[in-house]
């Protein structure tokens, strides 16, 4: 098996008239069997969950996804040989599922439009405490898709819905409010109805 | 997970943070995707939630991409300073101009521009001349007055407007009423004693824009009295007589559209007719509000 690093890849690619795009390996289908094929395990990174835990995955499925992993990655400021990326606001169980989420993209993104939607709806069959955690860390490491899907499934939750239930159902305890705000609240928009 | 002792999170769960605790930021990006009203109702949900629906880009995405040709129309003193979220209120409520013969405004839920034009606005012939038309005022117009149509021979309503309409479909129509109407001791009475002459022929009515399109349709504004003892289905309402629709592409800074209603066929007179206005309206919202979608 041979170990390719990142400039023979490139070279190896461009015999083949392959382009790479904006910094990352776009994964076209031939190109990553006949890799496979050759044996070279593609290039890995390390996240670090914020309770240690590392895991490791595919340097271009975050590379693809995640804008921060990748100006990381591009910028240079990723020692591939020894160093871990420290997400320290992501927690080992959440890390989990965006990694999940960014594989199965990756590899599947020739799926059929129906069956990643499918995906998508069992991925976030999730209760309201894991949803939130999925936001913050995908508003953190900025992965576009992620957050426009869960943006979508919050607006379902709450469209057409009274507030009593969605407190219940985001378990909101409290407002926030005082008596004085509430009032105020009830007096400034109605005018919209 | 689980294993570490969470914090009591700002919601009062006793199992970390949730949906409750969503920033201000983020909820601000799902309310791109509601409509106004929700998002005023949700507004009272919690501290992020009314900050989310009082931000400027969300707001902004809800004004047409030109709000501010539809500002124009308003006194300076009365927009400057105001939030986005109080510019969609204040052009969510009709602003008159053209004399306050004409109003656009901001439809509530989707945010795309409607007018109306009252008959006032219009080159009516004969209208000058009380054998044929009167102006009745009425709370029933928006514009507080309508004409009526005693009787003539040449009926004919010609008008226009132009107008930086944001990029849409539009359906145009006229709103009319068969007999005069008022009210008698609480009710609504309707007077048909000028009605006559709208059975025999059709009026037609006609639009057309300053980028050649155009649109018409012929109907009978009457129906001839039946023996089936159900009355007639025309009298009595406001009726909605669309005249058909035109394409906004925004090409052009600004839309120019020509109207008209016309029976001229002088072997015939016809009369008792009210004129109030024309609606232009997008086709969609105009079809969902028939169907008593929207409210």
């Amino acid at each position: 098996m041979t170990q390719l690093d990142r400039l023979s890849v490139y070279h190896w690619l461009n015999a083949w008239c392959i382009k790479p795009v904006g910094g990352a390996l776009v994964r076209q289908e031939p190109e990553y069997i006949l890799l496979a094929l050759m044996g070279s395990p593609l290039k890995k990174i390390m996240l670090c969950s914020s309770e240690k835990e590392i895991f490791s995955v595919e340097e271009q499925v975050m590379v693809q996804h995640s804008v921060i992993i990748n100006n990381m990655i591009e910028d240079g400021s990723y020692n591939h040989e020894e160093s871990k990326i420290p997400l320290d606001c992501v927690d080992s169980k959440t890390l989990k599922k965006v990694i999940d989420y960014c594989t199965h993209h990756t590899h599947h993104h020739n799926d059929n439009q129906e069956d990643l939607e499918a995906w998508d709806a069992q991925f976030l069959n999730v209760d309201s405490n894991g949803l939130y955690d999925l936001l913050m860390a995908a508003n953190y490491l900025e992965i576009r898709n992620l957050l426009d899907l869960i943006y979508g499934t919050i607006k379902n939750m709450i469209k057409g819905k009274k507030i009593d239930e969605i407190r219940r159902i985001f378990n909101i305890k409290d407002h926030g409010f005082t008596p004085e705000e509430e009032e105020q609240n009830r007096k400034e928009y109605p005018h919209f109805y | 997970m689980g294993a570490s002792l969470s914090n009591l999170g700002t919601n009062g769960s006793m199992i970390g943070p949730g949906l409750g605790d969503i920033p201000e930021g983020c909820v601000a990006r799902v309310f791109l995707h509601l409509s106004p009203p929700e998002i005023c109702n949700l507004a009272r949900l919690n501290r992020a939630f009314r900050g989310a629906a009082s931000a400027d880009s969300v707001w902004q995405s809800k004004l047409p991409s030109n709000y501010h040709d539809l500002l124009d129309l308003v006194p300076p003193e009365r927009y400057k300073n105001l939030s986005k979220k109080d510019i969609f209120a204040l052009l969510s409520r009709p602003v008159p101009f053209d004399d306050g013969n004409k109003e656009v405004w901001l439809d509530r839920v989707t945010g795309r521009v409607c007018m109306a034009i009252s008959a006032k606005a219009m080159a009516i012939t004969g209208i000058d001349d009380r054998r044929y038309w009167n102006w009745i005022p009425t709370e029933e117009s928006r514009f507080q007055i309508v004409a009526y149509l005693q009787q003539i021979w040449w009926f004919e309503v010609d008008g226009e407007v132009k107008f930086p309409f944001p990029p849409d479909i539009y359906t145009l129509s006229f709103r009319l009423h068969l007999g005069r109407f008022s009210k008698r001791l609480g009710r609504r009475v309707s007077n048909y004693e000028h009605t006559h002459g709208w059975d025999i022929k059709p009026v037609k009515f006609e639009l057309s824009t300053s980028d050649g399109q155009h649109a018409s349709g012929e109907f009978c504004l009457d129906e001839t009295e039946l023996d089936d003892g159900y009355g007639n289905h025309k009298r009595g309402y406001w009726v909605d007589y669309k005249v058909g629709e035109f394409i906004v592409s925004g090409s052009e800074p600004k839309t120019e559209v020509r109207f008209s209603m016309k029976q001229i066929d002088c072997t015939h007179s016809k009369g008792g007719l009210c004129v109030d206005s024309v609606f232009i309206i997008p086709s969609d919202l105009r079809e969902r509000k028939r169907r008593g979608i929207l409210k």
